[in-house]
């Protein structure tokens, strides 16, 4: 059976550095954080209900100035949440997240209008916010989500 | 500063207390003094007959007139604030609300004249539901004793005529003058007390008024409770600040029922909501939330909820909407949180007796608050998705459904190989609202209210809601 990590490993390899890109792997990175929630210790389920909040909303925040990417980029997911080991399950959330943030940083090296400039610079701050729950601080519920 | 309703009628008691006990122990300083004392005195009354009016609105006094068997309080009431409207007359506004509030007496009927307008805050110009607890006076109970407290003091302002009455002539005021005013007020005073229910001699039905009375009480304290419906948030103090947002947030997650705003991201925040208020709650309890078993008994109905709010956080979160989310509603989950984090964080070790002793009280009880909120919130967003389904607003990425689901349904199989969107089959519909369901009833409270009406919640067409999502669950 395909571990998280091998798919996070391919999804990485195959999601292109545009828009598409990065509304799947962010995407991927909420359902497996959501996924990784339900059957980790309440005390680290709650904060990573947190991080998939946090990802739902950096998907959205693309999905507000691309109205179309739902309907247009594959939906995929790393995995069921079966056997999991949950260091290397955050570590494959970890690598999706990190990989997302890479490609918004190209992205915003390319011409883009004022809006889409705004879209992504809230995206990168849900992105990180929720890298840092997801790597940082797991279990220490101490989130300070950099979210004012 | 924001009062309730119950401490604006508790300040009206204690200034008429005051005002009977100092014009009981001496007399005016001036004819002037006098003369403003019955001015106000006859703002009181007034004020009196005006709150009854806001607790029972014309209509529903047309309908007590117009039934065969009234309830005697309410008969009384109309009564009585019929016979004051007569003495005070119709003038608006009343001659004592022309000055600045001097004496108790105007000040007791500042805050009457205060609760009632707090009460009308709860409806809009067409008497329709403003807040979820708009409909506490539809209990025609709750709406008896509200009324029967009033009759109280109206009894005790009346007990004081004779002697402002005295008082008055002993500082020259003409003798008419104090008669027209004064005239002896004896037959609102029977009538007070027959709406105070003092000589009520009635035998009460054997095994029969537990329930109502104690629901009565209940609905009393509800609306003694009862504040402005919007608040402003106190940030002095964490645990006021926290209760100031979960009234916001019930407010508002109460409002998507008649304004939606189309979106999933508005419930997913509530389910984020519904997990941090359970996780910490169980947490200030003692629960060791590192652990994956439970920690006790007692505690495991929180538990439970936590994970099953984090269970529809999880299927909400595979459904698309158009709409953004309540930015309100996302300010104060985000300003909860961080206060929860703070005064209840869930990865404190508790001592091993637990952590009773220490118990921060006030904590509790705006936590214990938020979890019956919480469950408020559960049986309005179960409506809520429940329209929105309905009326073709959600939607799942085509990839994301399984095999099982796109069986038979050629639009969801096209989905499936496209990609695109795709209705949200019933199945995940189901699943949302079977978790709704369980979250609807108190996790302390074994059975669900007694027919307690949810404000603005038509439950009849809330049942029919309940009942087609289940025939369509079985097609």
């Amino acid at each position: 059976m395909v571990t998280w990590d091998e798919s996070a490993k391919v999804l990485v390899e195959r999601a292109d550095a545009d828009w598409e890109g990065i509304w799947t792997l962010t995407y991927a990175a909420g359902r497996a954080t959501d996924d990784l929630a339900v059957v980790s210790p309440m005390a680290d389920a709650v904060e990573l209900t947190y991080a998939a909040m946090d990802l739902c909303e950096a998907r959205e925040e693309l999905e507000w100035v691309r109205p179309d990417l739902p309907a247009r980029c594959p939906a995929v997911t790393v995995g069921p949440p079966d056997n999991l080991d949950a260091d290397s399950a955050r570590d494959a959330v970890s690598r999706l997240i990190t990989a997302a943030l890479a490609r918004t940083e190209a992205l915003l090296g390319c011409d883009l209008d004022l809006a889409d400039l705004a879209c992504l610079t809230r995206t990168t701050t849900q992105l990180h916010s929720a890298r840092r729950i997801v790597h940082g601080t797991a279990g220490t519920a101490t989130t300070n989500r950099g979210r004012a | 500063m924001s009062a309730t309703y119950g401490e604006l009628l508790a300040a009206a008691a204690d200034a008429v207390a005051e005002a009977i006990l100092a014009v009981g122990r001496r007399r005016f300083d001036s004819p002037v003094d006098a003369a403003q004392a019955l001015v106000d005195f006859h703002g009181l009354l007034d004020a009196l007959a005006g709150h009854t009016w806001v607790l029972l609105t014309p209509e529903q006094a047309e309908g007590v007139r117009a039934s065969q068997g009234p309830h005697r309080v309410e008969v009384a009431a109309i009564a009585m604030a019929e016979a004051i409207g007569t003495l005070t007359g119709s003038g608006r506004p009343n001659p004592a609300l022309h000055t600045e509030p001097v004496t108790s007496w105007a000040r007791a009927a500042r805050c009457l004249r205060a609760a009632g307008d707090l009460l009308a805050t709860h409806h809009n110009p067409g008497h329709g539901p403003r807040s979820p607890d708009a409909d506490i006076l539809d209990d025609a109970d709750v709406r008896a004793s509200a009324l029967s407290r009033l009759g109280h003091l109206t009894v005790t302002l009346l007990d004081a005529e004779d002697t402002l009455a005295l008082r008055a002539l002993q500082t020259g005021l003409h003798p008419a003058t104090v008669r027209r005013v004064l005239p002896g007020l004896t037959h609102i005073a029977d009538l007070a007390r027959t709406t105070a229910g003092i000589e009520t001699t009635e035998p009460v039905a054997p095994g029969g008024a537990a329930g109502p009375a104690s629901d009565a009480a209940a609905g009393l304290a509800r609306l003694d409770n009862l504040g402005l419906v919007t608040p402003p948030i106190r940030t002095d103090h964490p645990v006021a600040e926290l209760t100031d947002r979960y009234t916001r947030v019930r407010l508002h997650a109460w409002q998507l029922l008649e304004t939606p705003d189309y979106s999933i991201t508005t419930l997913r925040d509530l389910a984020v909501l519904g997990v941090a208020t359970h996780a910490h709650t169980a947490a200030l309890h003692g629960a060791d939330l590192t652990r994956p078993d439970a920690p006790n008994r007692l505690l495991k109905p929180l538990l439970d909820r936590a994970r099953a709010w984090q269970a529809l956080h999880h299927t909400l979160t595979g459904l698309i909407t158009a709409g953004p989310g309540d930015a309100v509603i996302r300010e104060d989950l985000i300003a909860i949180t961080r206060i929860l984090q703070t005064l209840a964080p869930i990865t404190t070790t508790a001592p091993p007796g637990g952590r009773t002793a220490g118990l921060d009280r006030p904590l509790a009880e705006a936590l214990n608050g938020a979890i019956a909120t919480m469950t408020d919130i559960a049986r309005w967003n179960s409506i809520t998705l429940d329209r929105l389904a309905r009326s073709g607003h959600v939607h799942v990425p085509g990839r994301a459904l399984t095999g099982e689901q796109v069986t038979d349904r050629p639009d969801l199989a096209t989905a499936r190989l496209t990609g695109h969107l795709a209705p949200a089959p019933d199945e995940n519909r189901r699943a949302v609202t079977a978790t709704y369901q369980t979250l609807r009833t108190h996790p302390f409270q074994p059975n669900p209210p007694a027919a307690e009406p949810a404000a603005g919640i038509d439950h009849t067409a809330d049942a029919r809601v309940i009942t087609r999502a289940a025939q369509s669950g079985a097609r």
